[in-house]
């Protein structure tokens, strides 16, 4: 069944879109800002701070790590489509399912390894924010989940194209 | 074994058309599998690989890109060029050329360089006669221009990389080449539009006109220019410098020229993003491939080869001229620069070959690489971009490609022209 046909399902996917939405335009932004604070600082009031450039690089994989989610979504990952696109739809189609069967085991790596290394992290502090190095790390496996949640939603489209063959 | 298992099953993810990103981590898992390692690397060399402070220099500069283009202010640099080179014989496309120049500064990045002025110029043209295919041809072989000349996201990603050079001094070293590769380019694009009779501009801009757009793309030239002293000076960074750079931008566009509102800033800095997350995912992975290599030696087993084949630099430099267009062809540009350029730039130096002039080299050839037919993936951008197609978008584009080829020639085996302005600089 499609998941147009579930309005809860599509709700709950709606509302982890917005929030998503919400957390890579800010971490964006907050990362644009604290190295602008890190100039002034330097520049004007001559006194260099420690963290922006911390704070800059959690922002950024926060931000980067979601943002690639999305561009998975939309199938924006660059890629060599010279011969797929010779391709029949179907045969294509289902190629994709296949490759995007290995991705989720590849991201499955990446979710189990990730979480036990933010695991170890968890009591070490950060040299700078003083905050646990597992906060930037958890980003992996996160990103991680949300890229197989994509890739299963793309592997349905898949067969939708080839059901309405 | 390792070694196989990683090339076979990556040039096979690629040809089935995985996304390159995750052909590349997942041919790195399946080699790591035959070795005894924890597969924990995976996670942490693809975190590793991009919590850097110098990395955070993409999304900022791509976010100047996007803040330029949706507040109009690209749109200043093509009218300030057509103002410059309108009226020669093929008026537009030595405006489309000049653009990247200008522009080039910014993004620093092709493909943005490719959306951002092909999305006016394209139509532009078109609507004074130039064929759509050759409007996109040549959209995308002067896109090459932006990242050579300052500043310059490829510089930046290809001094992380390699780690011993100074992005200030390639900065300075790629402004000849740069200007070079424009001038060739104009001279193809005279050539055939004399020999096709396509427009040259008519009316003369009045005085008022050119005074307005000087202003404006003054606002405008001012940020490749603050980055460009900042970092060749020292003064900051180039990670600052964008960042820098994309406030000049915002506080310019919302609150003097009035061409955005607070309410686009949500889709600015989400595109942003987006477009930053697809060089950020290869970046992560590529560390990962990065590391597999050097865990079988590939570095050295290069350097031992190379340096079997030849003592002479300049056949050296030859047989990396053809290394570098293959792989430019099927590999991405910063995942190229990130996973070969630490394995050449050693060899190089032990060849003799100043790390100013190689860095030039490398990132030139890789450039020509993303446009060179049949595979290149700027041809595929382009076609998508220009809606035309491919085959046709090839056979506008070869003369271009071909004066690119020779300028890559010049630059590679005449070290002056790269080396001249670095070393008056003092690097």
């Amino acid at each position: 069944m499609a998941l147009e046909e579930r309005p809860i399902m599509n709700k709950i996917i709606t509302l982890f879109d917005r929030l998503i939405r919400w957390v890579i335009i800010t971490a964006t932004a907050g990362m644009m800002s604290v190295i602008c604070l890190q100039i002034f600082c330097r520049f004007i009031l001559n006194n260099a701070l420690s963290w922006p450039e911390e704070a800059a690089r959690f922002l950024m994989v926060w931000s980067l790590f979601l943002a690639a989610g999305y561009a998975l979504r939309s199938r924006e990952h660059v890629g060599l489509n010279f011969f797929v696109d010779r391709l029949p739809a179907g045969l294509a189609a289902g190629l994709n399912i296949l490759l995007h069967l290995f991705i989720i085991g590849f991201l499955g790596v990446m979710v189990v390894g990730g979480w036990q290394e933010a695991m170890g992290l968890m009591s070490l502090k950060t040299g700078a924010l003083r905050i646990s190095r597992a906060i930037p790390y958890f980003i992996i496996p996160t990103s991680g989940v949300l890229f197989m949640l994509v890739s299963i939603r793309l592997i349905i489209e898949d067969f939708e194209k080839l059901r309405s063959k | 074994m390792t070694l196989t298992i990683l090339i076979v099953s990556f040039i096979l993810f690629i040809v089935l058309g995985m996304p390159i990103a995750f052909a590349i981590g997942i041919s790195s898992m399946f080699a790591l599998m035959t070795q005894d390692v924890p597969l924990i690397l995976i996670s942490h060399y693809m975190f590793s690989g991009v919590d850097s402070f110098v990395l955070c220099a993409i999304p900022m500069f791509v976010l100047a890109g996007e803040i330029m283009l949706y507040g109009g202010m690209t749109r200043s640099l093509t009218d300030l060029s057509d103002v410059l080179v309108g009226k020669i014989r093929g008026g537009l496309g030595h405006t489309n050329i000049l653009a990247s120049i200008f522009f080039a500064g910014i993004t620093g990045s092709a493909t943005a360089d490719t959306t951002a002025i092909g999305s006016i110029l394209i139509p532009a043209m078109s609507g004074k006669g130039y064929s759509r295919a050759y409007s996109t041809a040549i959209t995308i072989a002067s896109s090459v221009i932006g990242p050579i000349i300052p500043p310059s996201l490829t510089f930046v990603i290809y001094a992380l990389a390699v780690g011993n050079v100074s992005i200030g001094g390639l900065f300075l070293a790629g402004i000849i080449p740069g200007i070079l590769t424009g001038i060739g380019l104009m001279v193809i694009n005279y050539i055939i539009s004399r020999k096709r009779n396509y427009e040259k501009r008519t009316e003369a801009y009045s005085w008022g006109e050119i005074l307005k757009i000087l202003k404006q793309s003054t606002i405008v030239l001012v940020m490749p220019l603050l980055i460009v002293f900042g970092v060749v000076s020292g003064v900051y960074t180039a990670t600052e410098s964008a960042a820098a750079a994309s406030a000049y931008a915002l506080v310019v566009c919302l609150l003097f020229s009035r061409t955005l509102k607070f309410t686009d800033l949500k889709k600015i800095f989400f595109n942003s993003a987006k477009v930053s997350s697809i060089m950020f995912l290869l970046l992560a992975t590529s560390n990962l491939f990065s590391y597999v290599l050097a865990t079988e030696n590939v570095p050295i087993l290069m350097a031992e080869t190379l340096h079997n084949m030849t003592d002479n630099p300049i056949v050296f430099l030859f047989l990396l001229n053809i290394m570098l267009l293959l792989i430019g062809c099927v590999v991405d540009l910063f995942p190229a620069i990130f996973i070969f350029a630490p394995i050449f730039a050693p060899v190089a130096a032990s060849y003799g070959i100043s790390p100013l002039h190689f860095g030039l080299i490398f990132c030139v050839n890789l450039l020509v690489g993303l446009n060179t037919p049949p595979v290149g993936s700027g041809l595929f951008i382009g076609a998508a971009i220009g809606n035309v197609k491919l085959e046709d978008l090839i056979r506008e584009v070869t003369p271009f490609i071909i004066m690119e080829f020779v300028i890559l020639l010049c630059i590679t085996y005449i070290p002056a022209i790269t080396m001249i302005i670095p070393k008056l600089a003092g690097f």
